[in-house]
């Protein structure tokens, strides 16, 4: 524990990179690997903190490794060494079900080809993590249909995902990614499929979640706009955290 | 289970997406369920028409012990106690001499089953003991009809001839009865000499006439029926037999069944297989969004429950109508019981369980990154990592 406690909030220069309030996500010495012939390194000996209402964006070249640290602090992958800790609870001590059940009520997921349900209509969509918990049919509709207002797309609510704009189907993403009030939201690349002038208001919906609401967002961009939002922004090469900016705010 | 509602919205609405897909799989799943209900309910047939064979009112008994002497009622019944004799009956068996030469006249008592196997013997056996049935052939060659007599003479002596009035041909079934003249055994005529023994199994036949040579010796004359003969059946090799006639109607259905259930299966395990790939991404993002490992299970088993219906349903009415359009073809009678719609019901639901397990147990562990980015799925993961210094 007093070597977890010598780097929780310390990025690789030694040097703590928490933020204004209490880490709500930490990330301690990941590691991981792949076996392509040779060992390569997608995440290289990782740590970080990030505090509760941060907007932090990864940048980097690609195959740097941002997916994967993503991944595994999202707990959608194990890594093969290191441990993550989102609001206090050590993905390691978890087995499948009870990371399953960790990225249901702590975890959002925002993905750059918005992975909807083809066959779920907006409003659906957005409902089905909510029917993953115990609230009432009546409740998850209300709460689906508050989701899709907030990101401006209630009239749409019964349309399906082929039937909308990337725009809007990102939205409905960031609709169902919200809908569990996650303690953090994990994008990846979520312009990355968008036109420019849908970028721009991507980014203005996340900078006003993470104002008004004060979401905590994790996001891996290449959108410049995203770091003018960000309080910090990483910089990954190498599968290594090389430098960390103070962002735009 | 709290995961239940949006899983069932989840596969509701996915069977409605991939309706094509699924109706080939009702159809396949209904064909197999179809060929094994009509195939079973042909067994069914042939094996009632091998049961006839056995329970065929004409065989004639395993054992025929011919003794030397009187067999006291005493003896009868030490017999029929032997062995596993599920039916004993005594006659009286002698040699005479006959115009054409040496005749085995037998003499059966008035309630013996074996005159169920001279065919018309109600009519025309023997109504005393003074009339006699004569082969075919014999009654030809001396020119007898009946009511005419034949004249006998004991084997071994020179007078006591003695005559029989010809009641009728002898047109037994049974290779043994056939070669006979046959008469009744009267009340107060010579005593039996001789068993037809019934028994349940042909070790058993073999155990009771090697007993009967054994205590009654030379020239006691037990023998048992000749296997090849097709009218000498033992209880055993009547099942034999039944199961030869089985096995010839069998083993080409058993092979076309296979046959059947091998496609149906790799077709089946196709379509799954593709519905599995088409579904990475749906897999991902309901595993992304806490879809726990019960959860998916129940998914695939909602679904698959539903093709499994669906196609057990539609394969009962296809055998249904198939037996009702070529019950001719079908030994037996041709419905569907309830025992092989049952069957049937759980081998459709095997077959496909078993073309959808691969599937399901990649979908099972495959991780998110893996369904999302198309890598391929391990089975088999070791459980690495933890807390550096934890």
């Amino acid at each position: 524990m007093t070597d977890a406690r010598r780097v929780l909030g310390a990025a690789p220069n030694g040097q703590p990179q928490t933020g204004p309030g209490e880490p709500i996500l930490r990330a301690v010495n990941l590691n991981k690997s792949y076996f392509l012939g040779e060992v390569i390194y997608a995440v290289d000996d990782v740590s970080l903190a990030i505090d509760k209402g941060e907007f932090i964006v990864i940048v980097g070249p690609s195959g740097c490794g941002k997916t994967t640290l993503l991944s595994l602090l999202g707990g959608l992958d194990r890594p093969n060494s290191g441990e993550v800790l989102l609001a206090g609870q050590r993905y390691s001590r978890l087995n499948e079900n009870g990371l399953a059940q960790l990225r249901r009520n702590q975890v959002g997921f925002v993905f750059q080809f918005f992975n909807l349900i083809s066959h779920l209509t907006a409003l659906e969509n957005v409902s089905l993590p909510l029917r993953f918990t115990r609230m009432s049919r009546r409740a998850v509709r209300e709460r689906a249909e508050q989701l899709l207002d907030m990101v401006g797309l209630g009239q749409r609510a019964s349309h399906l995902p082929l039937q909308m704009s990337g725009g809007e189907q990102q939205r409905v993403a960031i609709a169902r990614a919200l809908a569990n009030s996650p303690a953090v939201v994990l994008a990846d690349e979520p312009t990355g499929n968008l036109d420019s002038k849908t970028k721009n208001e991507m980014a203005d919906l996340f900078l006003r979640l993470n104002e008004e609401f004060n979401q905590t967002f994790v996001v891996v961009s290449h959108d410049e706009g995203f770091a003018r939002f960000a309080h910090r922004v990483l910089h990954m090469r190498d599968g290594k955290i090389d430098k960390v900016e103070a962002g735009g705010r | 289970m709290n995961q239940l509602p949006a899983v069932w919205s989840v596969a509701s609405s996915g069977l409605r997406r991939g309706a094509g897909r699924r109706v080939l799989m009702i159809a396949i799943l209904a064909l197999t369920t179809a060929v094994y209900m009509l195939y079973s309910t042909y067994l069914l047939g042939a094996g009632g028409e091998a049961q006839a064979l056995i329970d065929d009112p004409e065989l004639p008994a395993d054992v025929v012990f011919v003794g030397r002497r009187t067999l006291t009622d005493d003896a009868i019944q030490d017999i029929a106690r032997r062995s596993s004799v599920s039916a004993c009956e005594p006659a009286r068996v002698i040699w005479y001499k006959s115009p054409a030469g040496y005749l085995r006249l037998i003499a059966l008592p008035r309630e013996s089953r074996l005159w169920s196997s001279v065919l018309g013997a109600s009519a025309a056996a023997p109504p005393t003991s003074q009339q006699v049935l004569i082969p075919r052939g014999l009654a030809e060659q001396l020119g007898l009809s009946a009511g005419q007599e034949l004249p006998l003479v004991p084997p071994q002596a020179t007078a006591g001839r003695f005559s029989l009035q010809v009641a009728g041909t002898n047109e037994a079934t049974d290779d043994v009865l056939r070669t006979c003249l046959i008469t009744l055994l009267g009340g107060n005529g010579p005593r039996a000499n001789s068993l037809f023994v019934w028994t349940r199994n042909e070790a058993g036949a073999r155990s009771l006439a090697s007993l009967l040579a054994l205590d009654y010796g030379v020239p006691s004359r037990p023998f048992l029926r000749r296997m090849d003969d097709p009218l000498v059946l033992t209880a055993s090799t009547a099942a034999s037999l039944s199961a030869e006639v089985l096995a010839q109607k069998y083993m080409p259905g058993v092979s076309a069944l296979g046959l059947v259930f091998v496609f149906c299966g790799i077709g089946l395990f196709c379509i799954t297989s593709l519905s599995f790939m088409d579904r990475r991404r749906d897999l991902a993002i309901l595993k992304t969004m806490g879809l726990e490992s019960r959860g998916l299970l129940a998914l695939l088993l909602i679904e698959q429950g539903a093709i499994a219906l669906c196609g057990v349903v539609a394969g009962t009415l296809l055998a249904v109508a198939l037996l009702a359009r070529l019950g001719s073809l079908f030994p037996g009678p041709a419905t569907l019981s309830a025992v092989t719609a049952l069957k049937g019901a759980l081998v459709g639901a095997f077959v496909l369980g078993a073309a959808a397990s691969l599937p399901a147990a990649l979908a099972r562990a495959a991780t998110v990154n893996e369904l999302l980015f198309n890598l391929p799925v391990s089975l088999y993961r070791q459980r690495v990592g933890g807390a550096a210094g934890s």
